[in-house]
């Protein structure tokens, strides 16, 4: 064996080592936490009656951002717990996924807030949609279980779209409330393995 | 150049195929037949071949069960293995290193 074999083999088993590992750090736990923080704020929102688009926006914003900040501390943990670098391949991988269904549906909502348009029953649904898309892209680089919940996302939000029967904070509650507590419930019932990202 | 790290390369994982699946392996705790064949875009028949070949160097362990009521089977690098695979990588780097001089 020539030694540019030999570097060319350990190539190929850290491509395909690194191709190979899912994201699953964390995962049911972030859905759980997605969830419940889902819930909660659909019922605030409801209760006191949040006004206005840039209301909605802000508020859903807001939210958006206390979920994605303790995603990110739950999976940080698990990570220092495991001896692992936190911002892995596979997470990097999982991020690249998320992003352009994300950037997707920054946009007609900024420009929602900015021109305070009344479209926040059909912003339920872009969101639940695209967040859906962002799921299953991600999906490809972690449980297939993620896949099929994007998929759900989809669904649930084309149904409000063709229906729009709830108010948008309780269809926010339902629709990622409910789906995210399923998925983190599910995850964490059947996922045995390793949760190495 | 020394010849000794060549001839310390396992001869079972030193196979294109095999060495594939290892690396998958050493990098999940276990994954199933189908998750590995489309990985690998393998056949059958080559993927179980190369699988019997590291089941029976005692290097990978093969779990049938039933998932869904559908047989699912799963592979997952055994003990010795793994400490197989780790030896075969350090004497890939030591062949390379060498090399460097």
């Amino acid at each position: 064996m020539k030694p540019d074999q030999a570097e060319q083999n350990l190539r190929v088993i850290r491509t395909l080592m690194e191709r190979s590992t899912l994201y699953r750090r964390a995962l049911g736990p972030m859905m759980i936490w997605a969830g419940l923080v889902a819930l909660v704020a659909a019922v605030v929102g409801w209760h006191w009656h949040v006004p206005g688009a840039r209301g909605f926006i802000s508020f859903w914003a807001v939210t958006c951002g206390v979920v994605v900040g303790g995603a990110l501390w739950l999976a940080r943990r698990q990570a220092v717990r495991d001896k692992e670098p936190f911002w892995s391949p596979a997470t990097r991988r999982v991020t690249q996924a998320f992003l352009p269904a994300f950037v997707a549906a920054a946009i007609p909502t900024l420009l929602a807030w900015w021109w305070r348009l009344d479209i926040t029953e059909d912003l339920v649904a872009y969101w639940a949609m695209l967040y859906g898309c962002a799921l299953h892209a991600a999906g490809m680089f972690s449980p297939r279980a993620l896949r099929r919940a994007g998929w759900l996302f989809i669904i649930c939000g084309a149904i409000h779209m063709a229906y729009n029967n709830l108010s948008p904070h309780i269809a926010m509650g339902v629709i990622f409330g409910g789906l995210h507590i399923g998925g983190g419930v599910y995850l964490l019932a059947t996922d045995k393995r390793s949760n190495a990202a | 150049m020394n010849p000794t790290p060549f001839q310390k390369l396992d001869r079972v994982i030193h196979e294109t195929g095999r060495m594939a699946i290892m690396s998958l392996l050493a990098a999940n705790a276990e994954l199933s037949f189908t998750e590995i064949r489309n990985t690998l875009n393998m056949t059958d028949g080559n993927l179980a071949m190369h699988v019997r070949t590291l089941q029976q160097a005692g290097y990978v362990g093969v779990t049938k069960s039933f998932q869904d009521r559908r047989p699912r089977t799963t592979c997952a690098l055994t003990a010795a293995g793994r400490t197989a695979f780790e030896k075969y990588i350090e004497t890939l780097a030591e062949i390379v290193r060498q090399s460097q001089g």
